[in-house]
């Protein structure tokens, strides 16, 4: 949501008695909102007309492997179990896992690929993906991704913050400064997490804080098992008048605080309270999927009756997509396949294949699609070379930051193209390499947000989520 | 002027005290000298003291008074009632008698003195009135008195909305007197003391529309429109102990509220209502001082105004409301309305009341999972400038949408899961922009989409369009190490190995180890299996081509 009137929000303040009376107050909504918009005068910061109102950003933890995803690299079958050529390695840096190896041999993807009809010339996707290739006229499928990290945990932390550090804002809390929420009764910054089939990396929650930027822009996680989000039902005997009032109160004590420091904490600690009171009402209904239809439950699979798969996680995105809020984060855990990779990424693959797809349609029918910005993909990709033993059923795979796919759709996005080329071991890029400073600069195009104009100012300086670079990617563009 | 000379005039407000005290006290000690409890000569010192404190202070007082914007009319009363006291108080102790002996003199001495503590008050109170403003006294007021009947003007919008969202609201349309009502009591509350009547410091005034627009000896402080480019409301978002921070550290300070209330009254426009044209009843400030202000604000400007307050009120009606709404651009007025919060409680009345007055406005119109139907259609068929109107999972019918035929700038409708039929095939066909619409689970026969889907330009989402089709799949998969290795491409074919196997290891040959033998290249797969074949080159001419 746009900031709210503060003329308006004023006269709330002044009088606070009258207006806290009311079962739901705009003054939380208020301060709950966008603390940048147009009421700074800091208008040039969403100059462009956005074509996505929202994202949903499917982080594929642990780094799948694009060779057996989505780069096809048919000739690599005839080098089976070859030396990677010290042209193509071009003695970069590799993990201590594999440094000590004392050969890289090639490791074909041992899954057959299809080629799908897209707006070119036609997509090759994996059999690993059967119904994503059904939507393959909607992907924007980038094969030239790259990326500074080469560990998880700082490969994560750049995707989601623009910096291999920890501390700064994540992508979902910059969007939700920058455009606000609009829906008061819900966060503006969702996060769900599915549990993965395979090898697991730790997901710290700092990948959805808010870093330096007010905290009421950080991610709101919400729970698979038991109660979406803790503490949420009111305890037996409290009623919900007993909550209000109990409320009006602590917000009467917090505002004079607020009035007295003048620390948007104590605002925001207010805000905060007045969702948490909402929610009770909003989230339930949320996650109750009564109200869907056989055939929409069955379109996300069968584990969409499972909460906290990625069937129903894709559903709640759905959900929470059409109703208002604005950053949708969902987390797939489990891609870390340094061996058995053959048989962890099928059941990987499995988990997200048919969700993602039927969400891709499910929004398309909808008539959300192309305001929702979607985003697939993982912090780096996996090598060429097997890491430990190789043979046609089995082979592992190590990190790779050189060179990976990712995919994005709707919102202002082309459909239906491929963008970037890499070489023939899918180790370097060849042809439009694109850094993640530059996605982000462009998904945030597609949001109408100016990357270089989305800043705040902590300890002296502006900070941005594109740091000091990132370009916009015309031809990523619809 | 000299900086001891300021400082010493800085030590008025520190000094005054003394002739106060001093010169209250002669009094009553004057009664006790006279009946004997205090001896003359003691008294006489006494009262040379206060007439001393009050001469000094009444010096500092006339430097001080040269320094800073105060009200001139006042500080000229307060200057003249203070150096006449100080003059009474030392005509006092010149005249005083400390052998009391000269009625005469004890007499004038006593008259002197009883008129010197006469003028304190008045003096007194000037002084406060200049430091404090003229509310001084009779403040402090609670501060509820002061709004509670300025939020009861607003009724109508503000008011209501705050109030009884659900009430039967009366027309949103009343005009708020932004200015008046909230801001100027800012102002007056948070600046006026030092920029006010009595005291303008810096050359400026911020209790009056004119004094605003003015400016003070540093320029324009406001520059309507642009908050960014307003000193005002820079200085008062620099850090507390910033040297230009104000209101100065120490005084009150706005609060955030406040403070983002006059930012969004200057970003939109700094309109100043009927303050600007006449002194309004409601406004205290106002009142109190005469607008000179600029009075052409007629016409246009005056209509404009008008419609940005109108307009400001229904956007705050909406945020009460839990109504979503933001700029289609930037700077535009185009707005995006989103009801996604309340959906389920929004119906054709709340359309009526909270949408309505922002038809000229609204761009985008999203009414999606909400309770409005066909009635609320006949509404919105007149917004003039809306583009995209999504219905999605609503009551609305072919009747309803009958409403919308022909109109001029709807380009994408969104009628998912809703209750239609072929009957609005022809509605859609003739709205004349009309780019994209979604008709899944809407009622709409097959042979309906194919109709629209017949018109060029037109997308049709319908759910039943066709995944993307396979257009080669690769079969069963062949693995090998066929190829020559990396890099043997590299090797001049006169040197290239005539075996592929190396005949001591029997390993794959690396053409880098490689040997001339009757005159054919012979590889091997590592340095020292050459060394093994030239111990005896027959022994492995078996394992040769």
């Amino acid at each position: 949501m746009e900031p709210t009137n503060p003329l308006f929000d004023l006269g709330l303040t002044l009088t606070r008695r009258r207006f806290f009376a009311r079962s739901a107050g705009t003054l939380g909504a208020a301060l709950g909102t966008s603390a940048l918009g147009h009421c700074l005068g800091l208008d040039p910061v969403t100059a462009l007309a956005p074509r996505a109102r929202r994202v949903i950003y499917m982080h594929m933890e642990g780094a799948p492997s694009q060779i057996d995803l989505w780069d096809h690299k048919p000739e690599l079958r005839a080098r089976f179990n070859q030396d990677l050529p010290d042209s193509i390695r071009q003695g970069q840096r590799l993990t201590g896992m594999t440094s000590g190896q004392t050969r890289f041999p090639v490791a074909p993807s041992i899954f057959k690929f299809t080629r799908y009809k897209n707006n070119q010339d036609g997509v090759w996707i994996s059999e690993l993906m059967p119904f994503t290739g059904k939507v393959a006229h909607e992907l924007c499928l980038i094969h030239s991704m790259h990326t500074e990290a080469i560990n998880h945990e700082p490969g994560i932390t750049f995707f989601q913050t623009g910096n291999q550090q920890p501390g700064r804002p994540s992508f979902g809390a910059w969007c939700s400064y920058g455009l606000g929420s609009m829906n008061q009764n819900l966060p503006a910054f969702a996060v769900m997490i599915t549990q993965g089939k395979g090898n697991m990396q730790a997901l710290s929650a700092r990948f959805w804080g808010s870093g330096f930027l007010p905290s009421e822009h950080q991610g709101c996680k919400l729970r698979s098992a038991g109660d979406p989000v803790l503490y949420l039902e009111d305890p037996p005997g409290v009623t919900r008048t007993d909550r209000r009032h109990m409320l009006d109160l602590v917000s009467a004590l917090n505002e004079r605080e607020a009035e007295r420091s003048l620390d948007p904490e104590v605002r925001t600690r207010i805000a905060q309270y007045e969702m948490a009171y909402r929610m009770q009402m909003s989230v339930p209904e949320l996650t109750d999927f009564r109200d869907e239809s056989e055939e929409t439950l069955a379109l996300y699979g069968p584990e969409v009756r499972t909460p906290g798969s990625f069937a129903a996680n894709c559903l709640l995105a759905r959900r929470l997509a059409e109703r208002g809020v604005r950053f949708i984060q969902l987390y797939m855990r489990g891609w870390d396949q340094h061996g058995n990779l053959p048989g962890e990424i099928r059941l990987q693959a499995a988990a997200v294949d048919q969700p993602q797809a039927a969400l891709l349609t499910d929004l398309r029918r909808r008539g959300l699609l192309d305001e929702t910005l979607v985003l697939w993909g993982g912090e780096f990709g996996r090598t060429v070379y097997s890491q430990g033993e190789l043979s046609t059923t089995s082979y592992g795979r190590d990190h790779h930051p050189r060179c990976f796919s990712v995919w994005a759709a709707g919102g202002g996005i082309r459909p239906g193209v491929s963008y970037g080329k890499t070489d023939e071991y899918s180790y370097n890029i060849v042809e439009n390499p694109l850094a993640v400073h530059d996605l982000h600069a462009t998904l945030l195009h597609c949001l109408g947000l100016q990357h270089d104009k989305l800043v705040y100012r902590h300890q002296g300086r502006d900070f941005r989520l594109t740091d000091v670079f990132g370009r916009v990617v015309p031809e990523l563009l619809a | 002027m000299s900086p001891i000379l300021q400082v010493f005039g800085r030590l008025h407000p520190l000094l005054l005290h003394l002739p106060i005290g001093l010169l209250f006290g002669a009094l009553l000690l004057e009664l006790l000298t006279s009946m004997g409890m205090l001896q003359r000569r003691a008294f006489a010192l006494y009262l040379w003291g206060a007439a001393l404190s009050a001469c000094l202070t009444a010096s500092a007082g006339w430097v001080l008074g040269h320094e800073e914007g105060y009200d001139a009319a006042t500080l000229e009363r307060h200057e003249q009632l203070g150096i006449a006291l100080a003059a009474l108080a030392l005509v006092a102790a010149l005249l005083h008698d400390p052998s009391g002996r000269s009625r005469l003199r004890l007499g004038l001495a006593r008259a002197c003195l009883l008129a010197s503590c006469a003028f304190l008050l008045p003096a007194g109170h000037l002084g406060s009135t200049l430091t404090h403003g003229d509310d001084w006294l009779d403040g402090p007021r609670p501060r509820a008195l002061e709004v509670v009947p300025v939020t009861a003007q607003v009724s109508g919008d503000m008011a209501a909305t705050v109030g009884a969202p659900d009430s039967a609201a009366p027309s949103p349309v009343a005009q708020p007197e932004t200015y008046a009502e909230v801001v100027a009591p800012i102002f007056a509350e948070r600046c006026a003391r030092c920029h006010g009547a009595k005291k303008h410091k810096g050359g400026l005034r911020l209790d009056s529309p004119a004094g605003l627009l003015a400016g003070g000896e540093d320029g324009p402080v406001l520059v309507p429109g642009d908050v960014a480019a307003s000193p005002l409301l820079l200085r008062a978002r620099l850090p507390l102990e910033h040297e230009d921070h104000m209101p100065p550290e120490g005084k009150p300070q706005p609060t955030a509220a406040e403070l983002a209330a006059l930012e969004s009254w200057v970003a939109a426009g700094a309109p100043f209502g009927s303050a600007s044209r006449a002194a309004p009843a409601a406004a205290p400030i106002a009142e109190a001082t005469p607008v000179d202000a600029p009075t052409k604000t007629e016409g246009a400007k005056a209509h404009a105004e008008a419609a940005n307050v109108q307009r400001v009120a229904a956007l705050a009606a909406l945020d009460a409301a839990f109504v979503h709404h933001e700029p289609v651009q930037a700077g535009a007025n185009g707005l995006v309305l989103d009801v996604a919060a309340v959906a389920p409680s929004f119906g054709d009345a709340e359309l009526e009341r909270l949408v309505v007055p922002l038809a000229a406005d609204v761009v985008e119109l999203v009414l999606a999972r909400s309770a409005v139907d066909d009635a609320a259609l006949s509404s919105i068929a007149r917004f003039p400038a809306l583009v995209r109107l999504d219905l999605r999972a609503t009551q609305v019918t072919d009747a309803g949408l009958a409403a919308l035929a022909g109109h001029a700038t709807l380009a994408e409708l969104v009628l998912a899961q809703t209750k239609l039929s072929d009957a609005s095939v022809d509605v859609l066909l003739g709205l004349p922009q009309l780019a994209k619409v979604a008709l899944w689970n809407s009622g709409v026969s097959p042979a309906g989409l194919a109709r629209l889907r017949a018109r060029a330009g037109l997308v049709v989402n319908a759910g039943d369009e066709p995944p993307a089709e396979p257009l080669e799949s690769e079969g069963e998969l062949a693995f090998s190490s066929e190829r020559a290795l990396p890099g043997a491409e590299l090797v001049p074919e006169s040197l290239r190995p005539i075996n592929a196997t190396c005949p001591v290891s029997g390993s794959p040959v690396n053409p880098k180890y490689a040997v001339l033998h009757e005159g054919r290249v012979i590889g091997f797969c590592c340095p020292n299996c050459p060394k093994e074949f030239w111990t005896d080159p027959a022994k492995f001419a078996a394992k040769l081509p």
